[in-house]
C-alpha cells in the first residue's frame, strides 16, 4: 500500500512534467488515441488519463515486485514526504499561470 | 442535461467529503479538547471512524470529476483562454494534478490509519496524510466553485 502511493506520486509527476503520455483522449471526437491527432480536426487532446494510467501501472508493478519485508522497513515519514514533494513540484511547474 | 446532473452530484459528494476530512483533520490537529464548545465538538470526533468514508467519497468524487473533465475541456477552458484568464485556468490545472496525487495517496492513507503501530512517527504520518488530503479536498472544492461561477458569468 505504502509503496504504491509513494511510486504513484513520483511517477505521476515525472509523466506529467515530461509531457509524455501513452495515449490521449479527444473529447470532441469522444475517443482515445495512442497517436497525436491534429488540433484542427480532432480538437484539444487530454493527456490526464494517460498520466494516471502510467502512474498506476508503475506503482502497481513496483508494489508487486518489492517484497513485504522491504516495504515494511520504509520509514513512516516517506509516505507523506513523497506526496508533499509531488505537490511542491506541481506548484513550481504551474507558477507559469500566475506570472 | 446529464452533465448538469453529474455536476450537482459531484458537488454533493464533495460537500460530504469536505465535512468528513475537515472533521478528521481538526481532530488530529492537537491535543483533544473538551466537547463543551463548538470547536471542541467539531474536533472531538473519532478520527479513525472517518477513514473508509473519506476513501470511498474521494474515489467517487474523483470518478465523477473524471467524467466531467472533458466537458470542462471543451466548453469552459476555451472560454477562459479567449478571455485570457490565466489564473482560473492555472488553479484548475493544479486541481487536476492534486486530485491525481490524492487518489494515489489513498492506499497509504488507509494503511497508515489501519496500522497498529502507535509510535510517534506513525502518529505524525497519519496526521500529515490527513492534512495533505484535507488540503487537496479544500483546493478542489473551492476551485470547482470558482470555475463554475465564472462559467455562469461568461
Amino acid at each position: 500500500m505504502r509503496v504504491f502511493s509513494i511510486v504513484f506520486a513520483i511517477a505521476y509527476v515525472v509523466a506529467y512534467q515530461s509531457g509524455w503520455s501513452p495515449f490521449a483522449y479527444y473529447p470532441a471526437l469522444q475517443r482515445f488515441s495512442t497517436a497525436p491527432l491534429p488540433l484542427a480536426t480532432a480538437g484539444p487532446g487530454m493527456l490526464f488519463y494517460g498520466w494516471l494510467a502510467c502512474a498506476a501501472a508503475a506503482a502497481l508493478v513496483v508494489a508487486v515486485v518489492v517484497p513485504r519485508r522491504v516495504a515494511d522497513r520504509i520509514p513512516a515519514g516517506v509516505t507523506w514526504l513523497a506526496p508533499c514533494g509531488a505537490i511542491a513540484a506541481v506548484a513550481l511547474h504551474e507558477l507559469r499561470w500566475f506570472t | 442535461m446529464m452533465i448538469t446532473v453529474l455536476l450537482i452530484l459531484h458537488g454533493l459528494v464533495a460537500v460530504a467529503l469536505l465535512g468528513a476530512v475537515t472533521h478528521q483533520a481538526l481532530s488530529v490537529a492537537g491535543a483533544p479538547k473538551a466537547r463543551t464548545s463548538f470547536v471542541g465538538k467539531l474536533r472531538g470526533v473519532s478520527a479513525p471512524a472517518y477513514v473508509d468514508a473519506i476513501v470511498a467519497l474521494f474515489a467517487l468524487s474523483f470518478v465523477m470529476g473524471a467524467f466531467l473533465y472533458p466537458a470542462y475541456r471543451l466548453d469552459v477552458r476555451p472560454l477562459l483562454e479567449d478571455m485570457r484568464w490565466k489564473v482560473p485556468t492555472g488553479i484548475f490545472e493544479i486541481k487536476e494534478h492534486l486530485a491525481a496525487i490524492g487518489l494515489g495517496l489513498l492506499p497509504a492513507y488507509r494503511s497508515a490509519w489501519r496500522a497498529a503501530d502507535a509510535s510517534p512517527a506513525w502518529a505524525r504520518a497519519r496526521r500529515a496524510l490527513t492534512w495533505i488530503l484535507a488540503f487537496i479536498v479544500w483546493w478542489g472544492f473551492l476551485t470547482g466553485h470558482i470555475l463554475n461561477n465564472l462559467k455562469g458569468l461568461l
